[in-house]
């Protein structure tokens, strides 16, 4: 093999494992917001990040990666669509050329799992009161517009990839943008019953399993060394091993949100709140997504704090003004993706900016406002497209179909009302004596009256898979 | 004294009790978790297309101490308000006399403690 196989080959490898990790933040979503919701709707909520996956891999597969990053305008790209056998297996030809140092396919996967994570989030805030259908008509559309915005970001054709806007992982493309939907979604919805009281003071509705919630922050923090090291798309994108560098300011930050977020909600609101302590981590990780490559360790840890503060702060400020946001979307996606794409008009070191060949150094060390102001016209734009596209999207189908489910749905569970089954069947069952012994079941096959004749319920018998 | 008890679906174990501090004033209740089933026998689930019964379902038991005098408006605020609109399911509701109820903290009968307050 030639040096520059050797090269495709090593890139492939690390872009192809860092797309399985942060695939594998799926099922970090999963039991965050399993673990930060009631246990009526834990089967449903853990499960719909199976579902959009699903949807997201085919949506983005027949349009998404074409409008997202093949060659086309500044707005959109117009061409590889439904990829063939040979556009993917391809090393930097057109319609994919942006990846020149891995087939198309490893393009696919990194860029899938991205979607998945942004649509992820979209849910968050709009959990335990949405119908399911929803879910496939959303995650449609979504899957779409989040593709159009990435290749404004992310495509070297895109408008704002030529102003030089810095978003090294997406802050902006995938948490931003997600948690955008998230705020329409929350709004059109309107609170949980119970939510809020007849005087408009929020009620606290506990999630149901924190253990839950923190395995899913680790496994998001874990996912999060593919998410922004991974998107290096190459072993030598900024210098040869730069990955490992990125990966360093990540984990520096999440650390400094985690402490910053349990110090700060021990004062703010008297107790160590551990979900408050979890949210911080998060929101420094989405924070530091747009700044991992651009930005010193020091810079990354004040990135960290201001996501702590932002945490806390952000998800009692969204309480407050009566949008009821279940696992904080909002603050932690939405708001923190804001800080960390404006931080890197701050503090992006202008070295690095130079090696990455993406914008320049931030205020702290030029003195210049240009890069600040190029990340602002991105949030301002991103935000008004993607809000204004979901918005619309939603209100449509709520005015139409109603997208919110029926108070009875809502009180039972979503579980039983949307699946006929639950999360934690023996706490809506109780079935004493244990499934399928004589004293269980009274209605079998052989259903007999007298008294206590009860049969062995059918599905005690062996089941085939 | 009367001892009013009370079996009622778990969705409903605050909106009972609320309609009868309402209804009569009256505070105070303890409630149990608890299983059961009346003539329906339970209900039948489905789990991956296969059909099956379980003969128990959730339910709370709500216990009231109260005066002979508001027994029967504690009563009626309970049927009017475990009422679901089901077809089955909402349970039943009684009262029995009972002796000697003593309130642990003052260890005077609760009569006395109540007309003191």
């Amino acid at each position: 093999m030639s040096n520059h196989d050797l090269l495709v080959a090593s890139s492939t490898i690390w872009v192809v494992v860092t797309a399985i990790l942060v695939m594998f933040m799926q099922a970090g979503f999963a039991f965050l917001e399993a673990g930060l919701t009631r246990m009526k709707n834990a089967g449903h909520i853990a499960g719909k990040n199976v579902l959009i996956f699903g949807i997201c891999s085919i949506v983005y597969y027949l349009v998404g990666f074409g409008l997202a990053f093949g060659d086309g305008n500044g707005l959109v790209g117009t061409h590889g669509f439904v990829p063939s056998v040979t556009e993917l297996t391809a090393v930097g030809k057109a319609p994919f050329d942006w990846f020149s140092e891995i087939p198309g396919a490893a393009g696919y996967l990194f860029e899938v799992v991205f979607a998945g994570v942004s649509l992820a989030i979209v849910w968050g805030a709009m959990a335990e009161r949405a119908k399911l259908w929803v879910y496939f008509a959303f995650g449609i559309w979504f899957t779409i517009t989040y593709s159009i915005v990435s290749h404004w970001i992310w495509s070297p054709h895109g408008w704002l990839f030529k102003h030089g806007m810095q978003d090294f992982a997406g802050s902006t493309v995938v948490h931003y943008q997600g948690a955008l939907a998230a705020l329409a979604g929350a709004l059109i919805l309107g609170p949980r019953i119970g939510k809020f009281g007849t005087d408009g003071r929020a009620n606290p509705i506990p999630g149901h399993n924190i253990p839950y919630a923190v395995l899913g922050t680790l496994i998001l923090w874990f996912g999060w060394f593919g998410f922004n090291p991974g998107s290096t798309l190459s072993v030598d994108f900024g210098g040869v091993g730069y990955f490992a560098y990125v990966a360093l300011t990540t984990n520096i930050a999440a650390a400094a949100g985690a402490v910053t977020g349990m110090c700060v909600a021990w004062v703010k609101l008297g107790k160590p709140d551990i979900s408050m302590m979890l949210n911080g981590a998060l929101g420094a990780l989405v924070a530091i997504t747009a700044a991992s490559g651009f930005v010193a360790p020091w810079a990354a840890i004040v990135i960290g704090i201001g996501s702590g503060f932002i945490a806390v702060f952000g998800v009692i400020f969204v309480e407050k003004i009566g949008i009821d946001d279940p696992i904080g979307a909002v603050a932690v996606h939405g708001m923190s993706g804001v800080w960390g794409t404006l931080a890197c008009g701050l503090f992006t070191v202008p070295l690095l900016a130079k090696n990455l060949a993406t914008g320049s150094g931030g205020l702290f060390y030029t003195g210049s406002f240009h890069q600040l102001g190029v990340q602002a016209l991105g949030l301002v734009t991103v935000g008004a497209f993607t809000f204004i596209t979901s918005f619309g999207a939603l209100f449509v189908m709520h005015k139409i179909w109603g997208i919110r489910v029926d108070p009875e749905v809502e009180t039972g569970g979503l579980d039983v009302h949307e699946h006929g089954m639950w999360g934690y069947p023996e706490f809506y069952i109780p079935v004493p004596g244990g499934y399928g012994t004589e004293t269980h079941g009274h209605v079998g096959p052989s259903h007999s009256h007298n008294g206590h004749g009860v049969t062995p319920v059918p599905a005690s018998t062996p089941e085939p898979v | 004294m009367q001892k009013v008890e009370a079996i009622v679906i778990r969705e409903r174990v605050e909106t009972v009790i609320d309609a009868v501090e309402q209804a009569t004033g009256h505070v105070g209740v303890t409630v149990v978790e608890a299983i059961g089933h009346g003539r329906e026998r339970g209900v039948t689930h489905e789990y991956r297309g296969r059909v099956f019964e379980s003969r128990f379902l959730p339910k709370a038991q709500l216990l009231f101490i109260v005066p002979d005098a508001i027994v029967s408006d504690v009563i009626g605020a309970i049927v009017d308000a475990a009422h679901s609109g089901n077809e089955s399911g909402d349970g039943l509701c009684w009262s029995s006399p009972v002796e000697n109820v003593m309130h642990n903290r003052t260890g005077a009968s609760l009569e006395e403690v109540e007309t003191r307050v």
